[in-house]
């Protein structure tokens, strides 16, 4: 330990032009600097505001390490608050969701709280009388995240004072968020389905280069995607639909030259997506009676230039990916080196048929469910690569393809599908805001 | 046809249970109607699969395109592959409806999946739904209700 | 502690009168003419139906405010104080 610690240099070695050193992925000193300075020097997704509809109604998550309610308060705005008592330390909510009421009660000294976090009372108060109370930390009340931004329904939070404001920080990678909201003939999300919550034994990482690794699933999906081709073959030959399953996955089989031709935007701090010209959602079936919502709500041409953007992974530094066609979202939560829990989440658009909410849960459940075998597929590769980092012979992970050094230089770009500059991008961005509050 | 009696439904859900552990999988899809389903919900008390996510919910294509799989060369997440095995209470009936043909058995149990070092032991409630096709038993739909169906959950790769 | 009597108060801000009788509490006449009050405890503890008091003189029975609080007799628990006057004007 202390290799990393007040060691900007270090930290900024570890991230090659086209290699990372292993202890991104294995040490735990640098996984707790990530805690401390990544995970506070950028815009994290905390939640969606249809979550909380309600005035008094909350949600409990974190960021990075820290338990985080997001919640409704009594003039509608929404908060994003520390989830610890300032008495004592107890968690102030112990369900996940629900709602306060008028006020936030600690459960163990019943401390209370307005739903902004403020002091509202504290029982048999007299007992604090010439105490200075009034200068503790206590009395300030539940501690706010210091940034906060409700764009669009997404409640994103940045708990440090370095890095960028949100705009700055997410720049034109919000056009995705933006047509997933669009999509809405309302132009509205409501979260929808449940969340499916599939435990990895993996750096969080791995599942964020994941999104944009378009170089696998010929290789690793063989095993579903290849299987469920096969199969629909035999029980349906020669058939002109395809079963809903078969839909989904089949498309993980494109040949190279569709991912390549698919393209991938690079965008700045990290940000960038696949599916730039098509993509594996692009020849779904028509949802009966959607798209005549959909003009009917924008007029032919908008509509049409909504569901033609077919964006596939859009990935948000460090550790938030949209998927604006599916209207999924998935969030990869690090809890040790090791151990990334993976949150996924689907949105009812609303005024849209139900039928369109029953495909996305659909997939959400063939792909992203702990029961998906397009999931095993993935998490065996995480997990093996988990492991074999530990081999001392070579500590670099390549991410070298389509390498051009004038790359440096362009902050956005829209590139080959097989590139893995997307990926070197987010390692850039990691090295940058690692170190930016060292 | 005659209709079964309480111990050939005990008995169906006993030995769909064995199929599974000695991985017979051709016979224990062959147990299932052809538009039976495998459900296994991701909500506490779950009632609609269609718009409410669920961990599972197969007609016989899915569940064909799993036992393939678990079949294949390429299948790396089953090198080595996974085991399980069921500890069933005896399965209670539920409702006999002889005119409708349909038969609801409820069954609780244990069940342990486990691969290379790592074992995850599971409780779940079977809710088997059964139908007399051709003079034997099939399944219409097989409900799955895990005591932890909306926990952070490792990967479950064969059937409960 | 003293007999309850009745309790005529005024809610300054939404101009509204009640009268309190000798077997409620304040805060239980609020809350049943659809006043929604903040309050938990209801035993003078928790502080949360803590209210200003404009007019009159309350009849402190609360567990939560100091001596001088008391004396001031500018803020009140109407969960379990009452009056010393026959009008209290609150800020609500
Ligand atoms: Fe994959």
């Amino acid at each position: 330990m202390g290799r990393y610690k007040n060691n900007a240099k270090a930290v900024h070695d570890l991230v090659r032009e086209t290699e990372v050193h292993r202890d991104v992925y294995i040490d735990q000193e640098v996984f707790d600097l990530e805690m401390d300075h990544l995970f506070a020097n950028t815009w994290i997704y905390v939640g969606h505001d249809s979550q909380i509809p309600n005035v008094g109604d909350y949600y409990g998550t974190t960021i990075g390490r820290q338990p985080v309610l997001m919640v409704r308060h009594s003039d509608g705005a929404v908060h994003v608050l520390y989830n610890r008592c300032p008495h004592k330390g107890t968690r102030i909510t112990i369900d996940t969701c629900g709602n306060a009421g008028k006020f936030f009660r600690c459960p163990y000294h019943a401390w209370s709280f307005r739903t902004d976090g403020s002091l509202l009372a504290i029982p048999l108060r007299k007992g604090y009388e010439n105490t200075g109370l009034d200068q503790s930390e206590a009395v300030k009340g539940i501690a706010h995240v210091k940034h906060m931004k409700n764009y669009r329904g997404f409640v994103f939070a940045k708990m440090s004072d370095s890095g960028p404001g949100f705009e700055d920080y997410f720049g034109e990678s919000l056009s995705t968020i933006d047509n997933m909201v669009d999509r809405s003939p309302a132009g509205r999300l409501e979260i929808a389905g449940g969340v499916l919550r599939y435990m990895h034994n993996c750096n969080w990482k791995m599942l964020v280069e994941n999104l944009t690794d378009t170089c696998h699933p010929m290789a690793a999906h063989e095993a579903s995607a290849g299987t469920a081709i096969e199969v629909w073959k035999k029980m349906a030959p020669g058939a002109n639909t395809k079963h809903p399953a078969v839909e989904i996955y089949a498309p993980f089989m494109s040949p190279y030259e569709f991912f390549e031709k698919m393209g991938i935007r690079i965008w700045r701090n990290g940000h960038g997506h696949t599916g730039v010209h098509h993509s594996i959602h692009s020849d779904y079936s028509a949802i009966p009676g959607y798209f005549d919502n959909m003009v009917a709500a924008y007029g032919e041409t908008r509509a049409k230039a909504i569901l033609d953007e077919n964006r596939h992974n859009t990935s948000y530094f460090p550790n938030f990916t949209v998927k604006g066609p599916i209207q999924s979202i998935r969030l990869f939560k690090p809890l040790a080196p090791d151990k990334t829990l993976a949150e996924s989440w689907t949105f009812r658009l609303v005024d849209a048929p139900d039928a369109l909410l029953e495909r996305t849960l659909t997939y959400n459940r063939l792909v992203n469910a702990p029961t998906s075998i397009l999931g095993h597929d993935d998490l065996e590769m995480y997990e093996r690569a988990q492991e074999g980092l530990h081999v001392d012979a070579n500590p670099w992970v390549n991410i070298q393809r389509l390498y051009d050094p004038a790359e440096l230089e362009q902050e956005t770009a829209v590139i080959n599908g097989t590139s893995e500059w997307q990926m070197r991008n987010q390692f850039r961005a990691w090295s940058k805001f690692m170190t930016l509050s060292m | 046809m005659s209709a079964p009696t309480d111990q050939d439904l005990i008995g169906f859900v006993v030995h769909e249970a064995r199929l599974i552990d000695q991985h017979r999988f051709e016979e224990w899809l062959d147990l299932f109607a052809e538009d039976g389903h495998y459900w296994m919900p991701l909500e506490w008390g779950q009632t609609d699969p269609r718009l409410t996510t669920s961990l599972m919910y197969d007609d016989k294509v899915l569940l064909r395109i799993r036992i393939e799989r678990l079949k294949g060369n390429r299948t790396f997440s089953q090198k080595p592959k996974s085991r399980c095995h069921h500890v069933l209470q005896t399965p209670q009936i539920e409702t006999r409806d002889e005119a409708a043909n349909q038969y609801v058995t409820w069954t609780p149990m244990h069940y342990v999946e486990t691969r290379l070092d790592e074992q995850e032991l599971y409780a779940a409630w079977a809710t088997h739904t059964l139908t007399m096709v051709g003079g034997k038993l099939k399944i219409k739909l097989k409900r799955v209700d895990l005591v932890n169906c909306d926990a952070a959950l490792r990967s479950i790769q064969l059937f409960m | 502690m003293a007999e309850n009597t009745e309790i005529e108060v005024e809610l300054k801000r939404s101009g509204l009168t009640f009268l309190v009788p000798p077997d409620k509490s304040i805060l239980q006449v609020l809350i049943e003419e659809g006043i929604d009050p903040m309050y938990d405890c209801q035993r003078g503890e928790c502080g949360i139906c803590q209210v200003v008091v404009l007019e009159g003189v309350p009849d402190h029975r609360d567990h939560i405010l100091s001596d001088d609080e008391h004396a001031s007799n500018k803020v009140m628990q109407i969960c379990v104080s009452r009056a010393k006057t026959p009008r209290l004007v609150l800020d609500l």
